[in-house]
């Protein structure tokens, strides 16, 4: 027998992984996917209490505090969005089988999460409407873009199911709805985000959880947290968590932008303040026709 | 000024100059092109979003041991591997032998042909790989050699048939 060495190895995996087919995919196929998880991973964090859409502690903050307008938003832009699409896909009966009624005991802290039957499309029509209705008259004057990162074929605010449910991995597939756009006018660009998720933990958790938060007694009795960031170069993010029966909603507003040369984690001041008030984000995030359970 | 320029321009590029090895370590480790090309996709979509902490730092050793993780992930999911055939004892037409020793690697325990791979085809250090793998040093050294030497078969009589054949 003939003793191999090193180098005859070598060769060999070479010669034998060697003979490449065609790749299947390209690279845009990679970025597009890549871009999906880097958005179900934002809300994610956003289910977990972290803060979506918005810099966190020891996030860079690039820019000058008021840094003047204009800003240049590449991509497409829309003055208005229309709703009817969306309304009448959550008028008409679901055309996806419900969700089997189902509660998961989270391994974290034994929290009996219930899940949404409404299916997840559906879900996410009746969560566009919803926002594509009310939050444009808020916003005179404002163009609406996409996120970067989001489809081509995407609409600014609206609804995706970040996460969908999956009874086999129950533990990580809690469902998970957001939505987002920038906004510009003449004073510059901001960021709104809003999310919805089956409750995870008890308020009295979310709450401790969330230190530094204000709380707030909402509509109906709901938990209003509130959490006010303001950074040393001008960022300042406004986020709002409602917590109210089985269901949580999150509002944010802020006045930076994500970088895109930098993945979306260094942010810039887009606009001297955040495109909505607090108030305002209390009110859109308060109402009771978010719910995940209708 | 923020504006929407490419922020994607040096993933591209290395996507382009990397993909082709990555698709080869990943072929290595699985034994097919079908899955290896699965792996290759999901390691550089995992990669995407990551990329601008990775890109500072050692961005092969981040893909080699996304990719690595993938693929033994992808073995606990499909436990019953392909029960190949024994290996023939004759001589076989060359074309065959890289069969042969593909066979052989797919033969050997996942986590042990991650090591021949990783140290062969790789060639990266004992340290390197048990650092990719969080194996101790002396575990590399003796899979490697167990590997090596079930490689190193199936390559004698690939090698110099004529040795091998009456």
């Amino acid at each position: 027998m003939t003793e191999s060495t090193d180098t005859d190895i070598r060769d060999a995996l070479l010669a034998y992984t060697g003979d490449e087919p065609p790749l299947p995919f390209g690279y845009e196929q990679v970025v597009t996917a890549g871009r999906r998880v880097r958005r179900r991973r934002r809300a994610a964090a956003a289910a977990a209490g972290s803060l979506v859409f918005v810099a966190v502690a020891g996030v860079a903050v690039t820019g000058l505090p008021h840094d003047p307008a204009p800003f240049a938003v590449g991509g497409p832009s829309w003055p208005a969005l229309d709703p009817a699409p969306f309304c009448a896909a959550a008028a008409a009966p679901p055309s996806t089988p419900a969700i089997a009624p189902t509660t998961v005991v989270r391994d974290l802290n034994d929290y009996r999460v219930r899940i949404p039957v409404e299916p997840a499309d559906h879900a996410a029509a009746r969560l566009s409407c919803r926002l594509a209705t009310v939050v444009p008259p808020l916003l005179p004057g404002f163009r609406f873009h996409l996120i970067p990162g989001a489809p081509e074929d995407g609409l600014p605010l609206r609804v995706e199911p970040a996460q969908v449910f999956d009874p086999a991995q129950p533990q990580t597939t809690l469902p998970v709805f957001s939505a987002g756009a920038l906004v510009s006018d003449d004073e510059g660009v901001g960021e709104i985000g809003f999310g919805a998720w089956p409750a995870g933990e008890t308020v009295a958790e979310a709450t401790a959880n969330c230190a530094g938060c204000e709380v707030r007694t909402g509509p109906d009795g709901a938990t209003v947290l509130i959490d006010v960031m303001t950074g040393d170069a001008g960022l300042r993010t406004v986020n709002v968590w409602v917590h109210r029966a089985d269901t949580v909603t999150f509002a944010t507003t802020s006045n930076a932008v994500p970088d895109p040369a930098t993945d979306a984690d260094r942010q810039e001041v887009g606009r001297p303040d955040p495109p909505l008030t607090l108030d305002q984000l209390v009110r859109l995030a308060a109402a009771p026709e978010l719910t995940l359970f209708p | 000024m923020w504006t929407v320029a490419d922020p994607d321009a040096d993933f591209a590029a290395y996507f382009a100059g990397r993909v082709s090895a990555v698709r080869r370590l990943a072929f290595a480790l699985c034994g097919d092109w079908h899955t290896a090309d699965d792996l290759v996709q999901l390691t550089f979509v995992k990669l995407y979003p990551r990329w601008s902490r990775v890109r500072g730092g050692q961005i092969d050793a981040y893909v080699r041991r996304a990719l690595v993780n993938n693929f033994l992930s992808h073995v606990r999911k499909h436990r019953r591997e392909t029960v190949m055939a024994e290996v023939p004892d004759a001589a076989v037409p060359e074309t065959e032998r890289h069969d042969d020793l593909g066979q052989a690697l797919r033969r050997l325990p996942p986590q042990q042909r991650a090591v021949v791979v990783l140290r062969h085809l790789e060639d990266l250090s004992v340290a390197e790989v048990a650092e990719l793998l969080q194996l101790a040093e002396g575990t590399v050294k003796s899979q490697s050699a167990r590997g090596l030497a079930a490689l190193r078969a199936v390559m004698s009589h690939t090698v110099t048939p004529r040795e091998t054949r009456p």
